[in-house]
């Protein structure tokens, strides 16, 4: 960006001539007269890095502009060198008592001309540099002051068995105390500088506690006389310290801080303590603190009290109950009570953390260059990193949205088959084989879905990896920019085999939801099948229940060994004859369940598998009595559709046995269940 | 003719203008602007307007551009009367500076109107 130049002379030649001498380097502004100048000056001064000035000019000259940019301030941070051909030295005596920077003499020497303007803007500009350096010192300084300040009065407060809440309240209270009373009153004019102080030196009003023996402070009953004369001794204790350090430092916080601690037990009516004084005698700050201490004290648990609510501690404070005030301040009081919760709830340390959040900020900014050592750092993080991934036999990868590139760890991508550097991988057929668009997807959404102090998104997915279905589990999280979950730049994560434990997990799975016996379904994982399958729509199901005849003949005369026997094969010929959408469940002792989809009829599917099941198993004759329950004609749901079917099957029993029998409602409303209540 | 011969002519130095324009074409370039300036047209008007404020200011600037411009017989009679009405009143004694400054500001435009022949 080029400097701006504003050229005042009332000859056009030689604003031209000046124009040109300073050529393309700058941006120029031109002004016949005075008045012109000024006019330009009021509306960009802002941006003019130079004022290259005639004297002798019609309308106004040389030297009224100069006052008047002394009057606006401008001459602080503008630079002016005049242009006069008037040579007597009064004259120009006079543009420097008026501020000017310069002269140039003429006739106009284009070296000449070039080198002093651009030396006076470098000049000023580096002021302007140093400027704000030492008021970025000054703010760290008084921040610093503040910290330090935080620090000691918490340690005194921590003895008194008082929280850091007390010198926070007091420091706010007495900065809202202190704001209102400027409001309402030119009594006690006080500098912002100066409010600031006393804000910050509230926090150590009780300072001189510290030498307080512990058994006094916090005495939870009333202390004798004796007693609380030692307490009242802490004004005067804190009051020394300060002394002793105001011995070696002139600063004016100091100061400050000895009034409060010296006379923040003073009352209006000049009976506090330590010295009586009385009225304004008493000095302002320590007015407040006194004021702020009170109501604080009122607000909130101390060892001898409970805390009274805000408006019993306005009462007590208006009423005199609690000390004599400045009738002024309990005006503020008054005026300042009903936001006072509201304020001592959401005020956080201090005002000055805004002054210096920004100048925080501003240093960042500024020092956009990252120092050397930090680069080292990094670079030693990367080939950690790199080693890790290089040694362990995972697939690791790395994704990053602002190039769109995935890359794996070369053992990663050899295992997959797949190369290290994938760009788009969303699009990339290559990958999709290996790892289906799906579930690309899905680990996608769970990786939106985490939190910073919950980061890690795992899930498992079945990778087809060389011609071979593979399960692996994927363990990832994202990369924000910023601590805050903001704007994800970036991915990591690795896939872990885990193809064994997964099949062993099947197995498991499977195993749990078999009966062991007959290897069919047990009753629970069919029904929580069965539900799943009434759930959809414009399907028609049966569910068929049956019992072999003479179960217990079988056991008795061949033996339990058999029994069981006869069932497994009861159950291979159930598996032959149903498709694999079916299901076939054992559901007690020797009874099983059928659920099957049909259209159109279901008797030449019932009849089949009736047929089936009869025969004879090595020498035992079986038969079955069956009972069928239609969806959705019979009933609504799993539970009714189930008690039909039972119920079919008690009139198949009690109609002779050996048959199959359909569910109708009015013979069967009363049957009674056959199956056993255990097997429900 | 040649600058260097104009300003000879003029009685002015030429190698001195020249270092301190920087270049010949810039000189050239202001030289032609000369005539345009308005600064000795404005005095002859003021000074038989009798305003003697605004003569001064003009006779103040033809005198800054002659110098500038390296023209320094034009300068000479220019800065005689400048300090002569500076005062504030046209004094009898002005009356011949500016003939002569007349004589020396035609001589210049002729000088520079053959230049641009």
């Amino acid at each position: 960006m080029k400097n701006l130049i504003l050229i005042v002379d009332d000859t056009e030649m030689n604003r031209s001539l000046l124009a040109d001498m300073l050529g393309p380097d700058y941006e120029i502004l031109e002004a016949a007269n005075g008045v012109e100048a000024v006019s330009l000056l009021s509306q960009r001064h802002g941006e003019i890095s130079l004022v290259l000035l005639d004297i002798v000019m019609p309308e106004m000259d040389g030297f009224e502009v100069l006052s008047l940019m002394n009057r606006n301030g401008w001459i602080e941070h503008i630079p002016v060198i005049t242009i006069s051909s008037e040579t007597a030295s009064t004259y120009i005596d006079h543009a420097y008592d008026l501020g000017a920077s310069d002269y140039i003499s003429r006739p106009f020497d284009e070296k000449t001309v070039q080198r002093r303007v651009r030396n006076t803007i470098m000049l000023y500009s580096k002021q302007k540099v140093l400027e704000s350096m030492v008021a970025e010192q000054i703010v760290e300084k008084e921040r610093n002051n503040f910290l330090m300040v935080e620090i000691l009065s918490n340690i005194v407060e921590f003895r008194n068995g008082e929280s850091g809440l007390h010198v926070l309240h007091i420091r706010t209270l007495t900065e809202i105390l202190l704001r209102n009373l400027q409001e309402i009153s030119g009594r006690y004019p006080l500098s912002a500088a100066r409010m600031a102080l006393i804000v910050n030196a509230s926090a150590l009003h009780d300072i001189g506690k510290i030498s307080i023996p512990e058994d006094i402070l916090n005495r939870p009953g009333s202390l004798s006389p004796q007693e609380f004369e030692v307490m009242k001794t802490h004004s005067l204790i804190g009051a020394q310290i300060m002394e002793d350090a105001l011995q070696r430092h002139h600063e004016e916080l100091l100061q400050i801080a000895y009034n409060i601690c010296r006379w923040h037990h003073e009352r209006w009516d000049g009976e506090g303590y330590p010295d009586g004084l009385m009225g304004d005698t008493i000095p302002i700050e320590a007015q407040v603190v006194a004021l702020a201490d009170v109501y604080d004290a009122l607000t909130n648990v101390r060892v001898y009290k409970p805390a009274y609510p805000h408006e019993t501690a306005m009462k007590m404070i208006l009423s005199g109950e609690c000390g004599a005030f400045n009738p002024l301040l309990l005006d503020c009081l008054r005026k300042v009570g009903p936001y006072l919760e509201e304020e001592l709830k959401l005020r956080s340390l201090g005002g000055i953390n805004d002054a210096s959040i920004q100048e925080l900020s501003s240093q960042m900014i500024a020092s956009g260059k990252i120092s050397n050592r930090t680069l080292t750092l990094l670079e030693q993080e990367r080939i950690k990193y790199q080693f890790f991934a290089s040694m362990s036999n995972e697939i690791q990868f790395e994704y990053s949205y602002q190039t769109s590139l995935l890359s794996l760890s070369e053992w990663g991508a050899r295992q997959l088959g797949l190369s290290v550097l994938i760009e788009h991988p969303s699009n990339d057929a290559q990958l999709q084989q290996v790892f289906s668009a799906q579930d690309y997807a899905d680990l996608r959404r769970r990786l939106q879905e985490v939190t910073p102090e919950k980061p890690i998104a795992s899930a498992s997915y079945c990778l087809h990896v060389k011609g071979e279905d593979r399960w692996y589990k994927a363990v990832a999280r994202p990369l924000w920019e910023g601590d805050e979950a903001g704007k994800i730049v970036g991915v990591i994560g690795k896939f872990v085999d885990v193809h064994e434990e997964q099949l062993r997990l099947e197995h498991l799975k499977k195993l749990a939801e078999q009966d062991s016996l007959t290897k069919l379904s047990n009753h629970s994982s069919a029904r929580n099948w069965i539900n799943r399958a009434l759930a959809l729509d414009g399907k028609s199901f049966a569910l068929a229940l049956f019992d072999l005849d003479n179960f217990k003949q079988a056991n008795d005369q061949y033996g339990h060994m058999f029994g069981d026997q006869v069932l497994q094969h009861v159950a291979r010929m159930i598996q032959k004859s149903v498709r694999s959408g079916d299901i076939a469940a054992r559901v007690g002792g020797d009874e099983f369940l059928l659920f099957l989809e049909y259209q159109g009829n279901i008797e030449p599917i019932v009849e089949r598998i009736f047929g089936t099941l009869h025969g004879k198993f090595q020498s035992f004759e079986v038969s079955v009595s069956m009972g069928i329950a239609l969806f959705p004609q019979n009933a609504g749901g799993y539970e009714q559709l189930f008690h039909a079917a039972d119920q079919a099957l008690y009139a198949a029993k009690k109609n002779g046995k050996d048959r199959y029998c359909y569910y109708d409602d009015e013979s069967m409303q009363e049957l009674m269940s056959v199956l056993s209540p255990m097997d429900h | 003719m040649t600058i260097k011969e104009c300003f000879e002519n003029l009685g002015a130095d030429y190698d001195d203008v020249l270092r301190r324009m920087g270049t010949q074409e810039r000189l050239l370039r202001f030289l032609s602007k000369f005539p345009q300036d308005p600064s000795f047209s404005l005095l002859c008007g003021a000074y038989e307007r009798g305003d003697a404020g605004e003569a001064f200011r003009a006779v103040h600037s033809l005198k800054g551009v002659s110098v500038n411009l390296g023209l320094s017989s034009l300068y000479a009679s220019a800065c005689a009367l400048t300090e002569e009405l500076r005062g504030g009143t046209i004094t009898p004694a002005s009356a011949p500076m500016l003939e002569h400054l007349r004589q020396d500001y035609e001589a210049t435009i002729a000088c520079i109107r053959e230049l641009e022949a």
